[in-house]
């Protein structure tokens, strides 16, 4: 779906750019080599932020075995002292232990103050877990310059919302959250101009909204002690209306509105959301993302939880094994009918 | 190497865009010369073969799950046969080569074990479930070496994984107490001997192993299948025999040999954190086990603990990322 190896320059001469700007990307893509030299590779990413994440842990354990964590105030100061030492050590070194230390350090002190914090305000409850978490995440994410702590600091405040509000039953609430989700993900993601601080953010986004919907169904199939009792269409109607403007945009605009297969995709697009559960369209955002920027890892993201938006999908269908089975297959024979559709859609916009 | 001479690639394309350095038209002009024209509509069409095809065989194994009791065994049988019959004749139309054909084949090797599940269930043959995989493993391999389809080679190693691990638990513990470490020794040298074919194949021009999701998937399956039974070992010192010292040598061989392999014959990264990241484990657990399992001040050796733990995955980010810009310089050099 490629074609022959095309090197930047013949890409370039053909955009007719002038020899000042052809300089000036030759030297951003000799930077772009140097920074990804540079910048460690996602696994690399991973097996530090494990690694910090663990010893984290066994910090927190040593402090409170010491009864530094008894009660709040000093969790709450001790914490406070973690994350300042972080973002220093962060400042000051590039050094990988040090950078290390400083993700340890600053997420045992997220820890630590959010227990403090909770504990002090008396307030034991989700909401000022939220609220806490929030705050910190709001001061140390532009303070500290960590792709791992930027990732996982916003999926543990998605995580703390939803909990929020499903444990106290605002499921009404559910959907400015999943909209905010959307939005963000969308927003960030297809962002031109987007800046690099804010790339962990755009992927937090992307995982978290599958997630939240994810957790949402598995408590509607009593997997968790309160169900969700919420529809989601409204959630279904944003994404599917997301979605038509992803369409617009990979599309070339609202000029293509003219081509069938756009409406069509968009029509598919609206009974999906009627039909379905609204992760499928995320999952189909995702692919058309991952698909658009080839960003395998948001492939990878959506290719991981469409199986599992599949299985909740027709596993809370209330209807015998018999007709889900025609129904699964159905389904198969459906979207194998659609490929030869979009064959002919194809063999028709080559033509034309 | 002059970067404007280099494969253009979408990536770079859309960070010269968040560079200010590209306007959106000539982003999406070049897009489009990057692209064929019918890019979008191939990779629709491929999406729905796989999503629908996957369907359609789930759709199918359900039916007979629940169509039991109902169904005359010559009517299941023959069900199940026709659709066979009819997704081999559907490859050999389409084409081995093509993707609707590869598909189909693996289709028809899915069905094969639905055969062999309903087969046993006709006529309960009393075999054991590790029977049923390693007839449907047998049964495929025509196909899967015939097939030249990534996929299925994945999909035949699970049912050899799967019918290993049945056999340990159905026959070689209850029956003669085999030790679960040559289980994990068979598995390791399973998955760890389909990665050298691999690699093999890859070197003598058989393209359609190229994908880097296969070797980190064969990698992994090999190496946690021969970490276990050495986590054990760590743990628990008084199980030293036999199988468990062969599968720490057999665990010790394969991180060296792939350290030495994806190091100097065949450069890549990624096996290379694989492995580093299975030391990591090992090792933490070797100084986690020996540090906190006496009944010394436990407060200040969890602290001790965690700075251990950062110094060794500090120590092996450190070496990786050494390591590639080694590699990369050697790229540059043009040595191998």
């Amino acid at each position: 779906m490629t074609r022959p190896a095309l090197t930047m320059a013949q890409l370039l001469d053909e955009a007719g750019l002038s020899a000042a700007q052809s300089t000036a990307i030759s030297a951003a893509l000799a930077a772009q080599e140097a920074a990804a030299a540079e910048r460690p590779p996602l696994y690399l990413r991973i097996l530090t932020g494990f690694g910090a994440w663990v010893a984290a842990l066994f910090v927190i354990l040593f402090m409170a075995m010491i009864d530094l964590l008894d009660t709040g105030l000093p969790a709450l100061a001790w914490g406070l002292v973690f994350l300042a030492a972080g973002i220093f050590i962060s400042r000051v070194s590039r050094a990988v232990f040090h950078e290390q230390l400083a993700l340890a350090l600053v997420m045992a002190g997220n820890l630590m103050v959010l227990f403090g914090g909770v504990d002090l305000l008396k307030l034991r409850d989700e909401l000022a877990v939220l609220v806490i978490h929030g705050l910190v995440c709001l001061i140390v994410s532009p303070l500290f310059a960590n792709a791992v702590y930027r990732f996982v600091a916003p999926i543990g405040l998605a995580v703390l919302a939803t909990f929020w509000l499903v444990e106290t039953r605002q499921f009404v609430l559910i959907h400015p959250l999943l909209a905010l989700e959307t939005l963000l993900a969308g927003g960030l993601l297809r962002w031109a101009r987007r800046p690099a601080g804010l790339t962990p953010l755009a992927y937090a986004a992307a995982a978290t909204l599958p997630g939240t919907l994810l957790f949402l169904h598995f408590t509607q199939l009593n997997f968790w002690r309160i169900g969700f009792s919420e529809p989601l269409w409204p959630s279904s109607l944003l994404l599917a209306l997301g979605l038509s403007w992803v369409y617009l945009q990979l599309a070339g605009g609202f000029g293509q509105l003219r081509r069938f297969w756009l409406w069509l995709a968009i029509l598919a697009t609206w009974l999906l959301g009627v039909f379905t559960t609204p992760g499928i369209l995320v999952v189909i955002g995702l692919l058309l993302f991952g698909e658009a920027d080839d960003d395998r890892l948001l492939k990878l993201l959506a290719y991981l939880f469409l199986p599992a938006f599949l299985w909740v999908y027709y596993y809370a269908l209330h209807i015998d094994l018999a007709t889900k089975s025609y129904l699964v297959a159905g389904s198969g024979l459906v979207l194998l009918a659609v490929r030869g559709l979009v064959r002919w859609l194809e063999r028709r916009e080559v033509a034309s | 190497m002059n970067p404007l001479h280099q494969p253009a690639r979408l990536r770079s394309l859309r960070q010269l865009q968040r560079d200010g350095l590209l306007d959106a038209a000539t982003l999406a002009s070049a897009s489009r010369r990057l692209r064929l024209p019918n890019h979008w509509f191939a990779w629709v069409e491929q999406q729905l073969l796989l999503l629908g095809t996957a369907l359609v065989l789930a759709g199918t194994i359900f039916f007979f799950a629940y169509n039991w009791a109902e169904m005359g065994r010559f009517a299941k049988l023959g069900l199940i046969e026709a659709a066979l019959v009819a997704c081999l004749l559907a490859a050999c139309w389409r084409g081995r080569s093509r993707l609707t054909g590869k598909v189909l084949q693996l289709a028809a090797a899915v069905l094969v074990g639905v055969l062999l599940a309903v087969f046993g269930q006709i006529y309960q043959t009393g075999a054991d479930a590790y029977e049923l995989f390693v007839g449907w493993a047998l049964l495929i391999l025509g196909w899967v070496v015939a097939a030249g389809f990534a996929a299925l080679w994945v999909v035949w190693l699970v049912l050899v994984n799967t019918a290993a691990i049945l056999y340990w638990q159905q026959v070689a513990d209850p029956a003669y107490a085999l030790p679960y470490e040559w289980l994990c020794l068979f598995l390791g040298l399973v998955n760890l001997g389909a990665l050298v074919l691999r690699e093999t194949g890859l070197q003598r021009g058989l393209d359609w192993l190229a994908g880097a999701w296969l070797r980190g998937l064969l990698l992994t399956g090999g190496l946690v299948a021969l970490t276990v039974p050495v986590l054990h070992l760590v743990l628990a010192e008084a199980r030293l025999g036999g199988a468990s010292l062969l599968t720490a040598l057999a665990w010790l061989l394969a991180v060296a040999g792939g350290y030495a392999w994806y190091r100097r014959a065949c450069p890549d990264m990624l096996p290379l954190a694989i492995i580093v990241m299975d030391l990591c484990v090992v090792l933490l657990t070797l100084i986690g086990h020996h540090l906190l399992d006496g009944s010394h001040d436990l407060a200040v050796l969890f602290l001790l603990f965690a700075l251990v733990i950062l110094g060794v995955v500090s120590g092996a980010a450190l070496w990786l990322r050494r390591t590639a810009q080694a590699m990369a310089a050697e790229r540059a050099a043009g040595l191998p």
